[in-house]
């Protein structure tokens, strides 16, 4: 029995917006990754660069295939979806919007390809806060803006399940604090948010549970409290667990 | 900094498909025209042979010009998809500020390279062709040197117009439309003759013996009216390099 | 029907695609205008193509790479569109909409020049070639390379081979500019469709 649900109910209604990953692997990359990521929770997805963090989102999002293993979102993978955007929003590296394109322009096919309303690509400009720079050419954004545009993208459907990754890299410390209020609100809101990054420090104090995974294979998950448990911070516990001789 | 240039050049692999391609162009060509040609020629309908040979130079220029476009096209290709804006030319400019100096290092690069592979296509293409063909026209040093000429010319051509784009496509489509059985430049003599001097045209007449167009053009004009093509987009490719931010 | 919109979207937002189609139109009109003071043509604009079709090449080559060039497009419309086919499918009906839309005014400027119907096998043609490059550009994910070697097969290889292989020429991809029959027709056509085909199956398997 999963440690994790005593009520065979409940999970039943959880699973509804639940991420599962159930024995992914890629060759050389992943080795049989299986985790959960539950409604109302930050799952922080936490693991040395090039662990495997990225090539484990991009399955889930459909954009690589494994080649063995599932990743469902809502029992379905991604590409069974019929609207994705207003049930999965993925931020991944770069904006994702073509350089010569305006911010508004970009959100606007975005929409169009899901059938959300124009307005709607409006209040996600001023929800990241890029309502007067949205009709800049998106090659002329800096690091951070590029960032808001991918999570303006992100939150257009308004979708139950949130899936970043490294969602805070090159923001500054205001974004940071942002972003963290943010997710946090998200999951009080009762959205699953999946948060992959190798910044420990920030997930000890945004995440609810975490999954560490090293060189392909998932060697821990649990609560914050429980994954941290005999080490002095979150961080202590990530490297005693990971151990990888780095040359630094 | 024209070592550095080489190496930057040299390391990339589109710089090999340029290469490559302007080596093998030109001999393969021999290869598919030999047999019509020597039909012509058995049957009397060859009407100047003065140019066999020579004539298949021409699609060798194909690397030549890709070599000119990545050259600079290369500096401006983004480096990732975090950083639209990044590109190497701002590595580039940290290491060599001077931006003449850079333009000229890159151009010297370039020549030398288009220079040593035009040679190689050059001599193979004649060397070839006459084995093939005996009634093709002998090797001749000043011929060849003029069509190697004509190369780096043009490659020095593609490289300012890609310079002024900052855009291989337009300096790619621009040559390889004009590389066509029949040139649009050659069709623009139909408007006016004074269309003989655009430089795709005008540059052969250093090489080649026998014009489709009307006007004929001696050798070393041809050569001057070339090279001052060359220097004009070169400047202004160098007035805008200083100009813009990087 | 929504992803066909969010496709126009896309395409109409391009900056590249505004000024390849202008001047494609241009360089179409100055050339026939050429070609007309050389010698009376049937149709000045066909045989101007012969080498401003390298605007339609470039049109779907870019229309295709845009997914590619920095900012990776191609994650954003994947995970808004994540079921691969259809999209394509999208992608090849607004590329080929907006070829029309490209070659409409040309076939119209015939009449400036001549007395004759504009023929409508140009217009198929056009298409064709539009296609054949937007598949380049999908197979390639470059728009450099694309470019090249699509242009360079239309404006180098093919008539070589025309020339070398005379009695093949009607089944190349381009014989249907310069003689419109059944054949040309047909030939144009399986050769986009084979290439779109064989793009969509790249498409399909490979990792985004």
């Amino acid at each position: 029995m999963d440690p994790w649900f005593d009520d065979s109910s409940a999970r039943l209604r959880l699973t509804r917006r639940m991420i599962s990953i159930d024995g992914v692997t890629r060759p050389g990359i992943l080795h049989g990754v299986s985790f959960e990521a539950r409604p109302g929770r930050v799952t922080g997805f936490l693991g040395p660069n090039g662990a495997g963090k990225t090539s484990t989102v991009r399955i889930l999002l459909g954009l690589d295939r494994p080649s063995s293993g599932t990743a469902l979102i809502n029992n379905l993978p991604y590409a069974s979806l019929p609207r994705p955007l207003t049930v999965v929003g993925a931020l991944l590296d770069g904006s994702g919007a073509h350089r010569a394109r305006s911010a508004r322009a970009h959100l606007r096919w975005m929409a169009a390809s899901n059938g959300l309303s124009r307005s709607r690509v409006d209040e996600v400009l001023s929800i990241v806060g890029l309502s007067e720079d949205a009709g800049k050419r998106a090659g002329r954004f800096s690091l951070g803006m590029g960032r808001r545009l991918g999570l303006a993208a992100a939150l257009l459907g308004d979708p139950p399940v949130l899936v970043l990754d490294e969602p805070i890299n090159g923001l500054d410390p205001a974004g940071i604090r942002w972003m963290r209020t943010f997710l946090r609100q998200c999951a009080t809101e009762g959205r699953t948010v999946l948060l992959s990054s190798h910044l420990m420090t920030e997930l000890a104090s945004t995440a609810d549970d975490v999954v560490v995974i090293d060189r392909g294979r998932v060697i821990t998950r649990g609560t914050v409290a429980e994954v941290t448990a005999g080490h002095d911070s979150l961080e202590e516990a990530f490297l005693a667990l990971t151990a990888t001789p780095t040359p630094w | 900094m024209v070592t550095a240039e080489l190496r930057k050049l040299l390391g990339l692999p589109t710089a090999w498909v340029g290469l490559v391609l302007g080596l093998i162009a030109a001999p393969l060509l021999v290869f598919v025209n030999a047999p019509a040609l020597r039909r012509m020629a058995d049957s009397g309908q060859l009407p100047d042979p003065a140019d066999v040979g020579y004539e298949n130079l021409g699609i060798g220029l194909l690397g030549a010009l890709i070599l000119g476009v990545v050259v600079v096209s290369s500096e401006y290709t983004s480096t990732g998809d975090d950083s639209p804006g990044a590109h190497q030319m701002t590595s580039t400019l940290l290491a060599m500020p001077g931006r003449k100096r850079l333009l000229a290092a890159k151009g010297s690069a370039l020549a030398l390279v288009v220079g040593v592979q035009g040679a190689v296509t050059a001599v193979t293409t004649i060397v070839l062709t006459r084995s093939l063909m005996p009634f093709a026209p002998s090797f001749d040093p000043v011929r060849v040197a003029a069509a190697v000429l004509y190369w780096i010319l043009l490659a020095l051509l593609a490289y300012a117009i890609t310079f002024i784009f900052r855009n291989g496509i337009v300096t790619l489509t621009l040559f390889i439309v004009n590389s066509s059985v029949v040139s649009v430049s050659y069709l623009l003599t139909k408007l006016t003759p004074l269309a003989a001097y655009l430089p795709d045209i005008v540059g052969a007449h250093m090489f080649l013996r026998s014009h489709p167009a009307d006007e004929t053009i001696p050798p070393v004009t041809a050569g001057v009216v070339m090279t001052l093509w060359v220097g004009a987009l070169l400047a202004v490719a160098a007035f805008l390099f200083r100009r813009r931010p990087a | 029907m929504t992803i066909v919109n969010a496709e126009f979207r896309k395409l109409a937002t391009l900056p590249a695609l505004r000024w390849t189609i202008l001047l494609t139109w241009l360089a179409t009109l100055l050339v026939a205008y050429a070609a007309h003071r050389a010698a009376v043509a049937d149709d000045p604009i066909r045989l101007a193509l012969r080498w401003t079709q390298a605007g339609f090449l470039i049109l779907g080559v870019l229309s295709a790479t845009q997914e590619y060039e920095p900012g990776a497009q191609i994650r954003a419309t994947l995970l808004t569109v994540p079921r691969r086919l259809p999209l394509l499918a999208a992608k090849t009906a607004t590329t080929a909409a907006t070829a029309i839309l490209a070659a409409l005014p040309l076939l119209v400027a015939t009449l400036w020049f001549v007395p004759a119907t504009p023929h409508p096998a140009t217009a198929l043609y056009l298409v064709a070639v539009t296609l054949l490059g937007a598949a380049c550009g999908t197979l390639t994910r470059n728009p450099l390379a694309a470019a090249a070697v699509s242009l360079s097969a239309f404006m180098v290889a093919f008539p070589l081979l025309r020339a070398r292989f005379p009695t093949a020429s009607s089944w190349l991809p381009d014989t249907l500019l310069t003689t419109s029959s059944p054949t040309t027709a047909l030939a144009t056509t399986v050769w986009a469709a084979l290439l779109t085909a064989a793009a969509a199956l790249t498409f399909q398997t490979r990792n985004a």
